[in-house]
């Protein structure tokens, strides 16, 4: 029988698990966001620091190539934790925040504007499920351009280098996917908090920018005022800062010029995470409660 | 296989109460069987609470409801997974081509994902936009959407699909092809239907059994099939004269009498009383029968009288 003289039919075949619902969500979040050709290129560009990193490690431990190129070798860097930290690290973390600026709004505003929840969850999918499935496509992406990389970049380096180099630097392959997911959480809960309560991508994508720069504008005002560092605990780019580089162990005083003590920094992270957290889920309803 | 039996109601409500800063449903106690329900009230009496409360969007401040057996508190993760849901507003996922906006509701609901691509070229030409299930969503008219609300709601051929004013916005002709859908999947035996609406045609034409609801409290609830046989016939009056006279009259004659509006009146005169009767008693009052109907209930007379009383 062809398909459009087909009368209604029930379906009894197999039902997938709820948990497996998620990978829906992330399946067709992933398809979506590579929809656009200008988000593929600067996906394609974000490998560029981990490929030049590799280029800049294979580099320095190429004499003959080092001695071509007439280089001092007393003017080498040292390739140690600092190293990792200001090369890798850091442009990690711009990247990261670019990545969300440029997708995170853009994942849940739509569904909200458009009334799409009560479609998902009258479904057996749960909030959860919903931010999850979301939340994994920046997760998925944001670790295959940072610390998936980073961590071949790492044993690249202990292969690379004198023996004994990665025994003596082992806190760094935790260090490195810890520092990246952390702020890649962050961000992702914040860009969704955020794009839930605006539901316009633009003004969320402005938004998601005032929480960082207006943070730490506040943060350097209460400071002002009151003294001490009590204002960097709005500061989540200071907090930031803190963490990674005691992940990275380095203890230069530059780093943390206030003194501000570790909880101080992960209790900030926490806070972001949980208000973000609190936001979503009450943004996140199939229908609005009128009073 | 979870379908509704005589032992077990395809919606059992006991004592259901939704408070928001008010109470919205008051103490819902019933069950219903029916393979077609029809939600009937006023704006406000509390059909869409109680549907979005039946999907687990809202939580019941007290009592229990359950589905096809199935308790909303315990199971409602597994009774979500036998709803079809179309809701009454605009409801899409944006950027996305018909078939893909279903196919993607198919697998959520559980399908795999080739039988979802399946189902949602099945279910586009169902309901009759098969031509048009390459397009965005977006650029649907009101009546397309409406359609792709439906596609997407029967995609995964659900046990009990709940349909929230399913015609609202659509033309006479839009209007007749989606009650004739919904005929079409009544009848098809696989699926429960309850539809919100306050069209009283939508309802008559597709349900067979009517929960009236008024100030979140069940007015009414009856099999019209039953309710229409058990209807005795009625003479509706139209009279000129003495209007109360005329009714107390009628009453001490043993007749139930009814105004259900200006200057008509409905009778349902006893078994020993002939209609003969009727003209004496005007004649003693000076009144003059100007018209005389026999008529049954209507499905307005009913909400009517549920709104009455």
């Amino acid at each position: 029988m062809t398909i459009f003289q087909k009368a209604y039919q029930g379906y009894d075949g197999a039902i997938s698990a709820p948990l497996q619902r998620t990978l829906v969500i992330f399946r067709y979040g992933l398809a979506d966001v590579f929809r656009s050709r200008l988000f593929v290129v600067f996906f394609a560009l974000c490998f560029l620091p981990s490929v030049g990193m590799m280029c800049l490690l294979y580099l320095l431990h190429n004499l003959e190539l080092l001695l071509q190129l007439d280089v001092d070798l007393n003017e080498l860097v040292t390739i140690n934790s600092e190293f990792f930290y200001y090369f890798m690290q850091v442009p990690h973390i711009v990247m990261l925040f670019a990545l969300v600026v440029a997708i995170g709004p853009t994942m849940i505003s739509p569904d909200l504007r458009n009334n799409a929840m009560p479609l998902y969850l009258s479904r057996s999918l749960s909030k959860f499920h919903y931010i999850a499935g979301k939340g994994m496509v920046l997760l998925v992406l944001g670790s295959v351009v940072t610390w998936v990389p980073g961590l071949m970049l790492i044993l690249l380096q202990g292969y690379l280098g004198e023996s004994g180099w990665l025994g003596s630097h082992a806190h760094l392959l935790l260090a490195a996917p810890v520092s990246s997911l952390i702020w890649l959480v962050s961000l992702t809960l914040i860009a969704f908090a955020v794009s839930a309560f605006v539901k316009l991508k633009a003004v969320a994508r402005m938004v998601f920018f005032g929480v960082f720069f207006i943070g730490s504008a506040l943060g350097g005002v209460i400071n002002e005022i009151f003294g001490g560092w009590a204002g960097h605990m709005v500061d989540l780019i200071i907090a930031l800062e803190i963490l990674v580089a005691e992940f990275y162990g380095i203890t230069s005083p530059e780093h943390n010029p206030e003194n501000i003590p570790l909880w101080g920094a992960a209790v900030v992270f926490l806070v972001v995470t949980l208000v973000a957290t609190v936001v979503l889920t009450r943004r996140i309803r199939a229908f609005q409660v009128v009073s | 296989m979870l379908t509704a039996t005589k032992s077990v109601p395809v919606i059992e409500l006991d004592k259901l109460c939704v408070n928001f800063d008010r109470p919205v449903l008051n103490g819902l106690t019933t069950q219903m069987h029916g393979r077609c329900i029809g939600l009937l009230g006023p704006n406000g009496a509390g059909k869409t609470t109680l549907l979005n409360t039946l999907l687990g969007f809202y939580k019941p401040s007290s009592g229990t409801a359950a589905i096809l057996g199935h308790d909303l508190g315990s199971g409602n993760r597994a009774v979500r997974s036998l709803i079809g849901y179309m809701p009454e507003r605009d409801a899409f996922i944006a950027g996305m081509t018909g078939i893909r906006f279903v196919r993607l509701m198919g697998e959520l609901s559980g399908l795999s994902s080739r039988a979802a691509l399946e189902r949602a070229h099945e279910v586009f030409f169902y309901v009759g936009l098969g031509e048009a299930r390459y397009r965005n969503v977006e650029t649907y008219s009101l009546g397309m959407k409406q359609l792709a609300k439906l596609a997407q709601a029967i995609a995964h051929g659900p046990k009990l699909l709940f349909l929230d004013e399913p015609t609202n916005g659509l033309d006479p002709p839009a209007r007749a092809r989606m009650l004739q859908l919904i005929r079409e999947i009544r009848d098809s035996g696989d699926t429960h239907i309850v539809i919100a609406s306050h069209l009283l045609q939508d309802i008559e034409s597709c349900c067979d059994e009517v929960l009236v609801l008024k100030e979140g409290r069940i007015a009414k609830y009856c099999n019209l099939e039953q309710e229409r046989q058990s209807n005795r016939l009625f003479l509706l009056l139209q009279i000129r004269g003495n209007e109360t006279a005329f009714v107390d009259g009628l009453r001490a004659l043993g007749c139930e009498v009814a105004l259900p509006n200006r200057r008509r009146i409905k009778v349902i005169i006893p078994e020993q009383l002939q209609v003969r009767d009727l003209y004496v008693l005007a004649d003693e009052l000076g009144v003059q029968i100007r018209n005389m109907d026999y008529k049954r209930d209507s499905l307005e007379d009913i909400f009517l009288r549920a709104m009455d009383d």
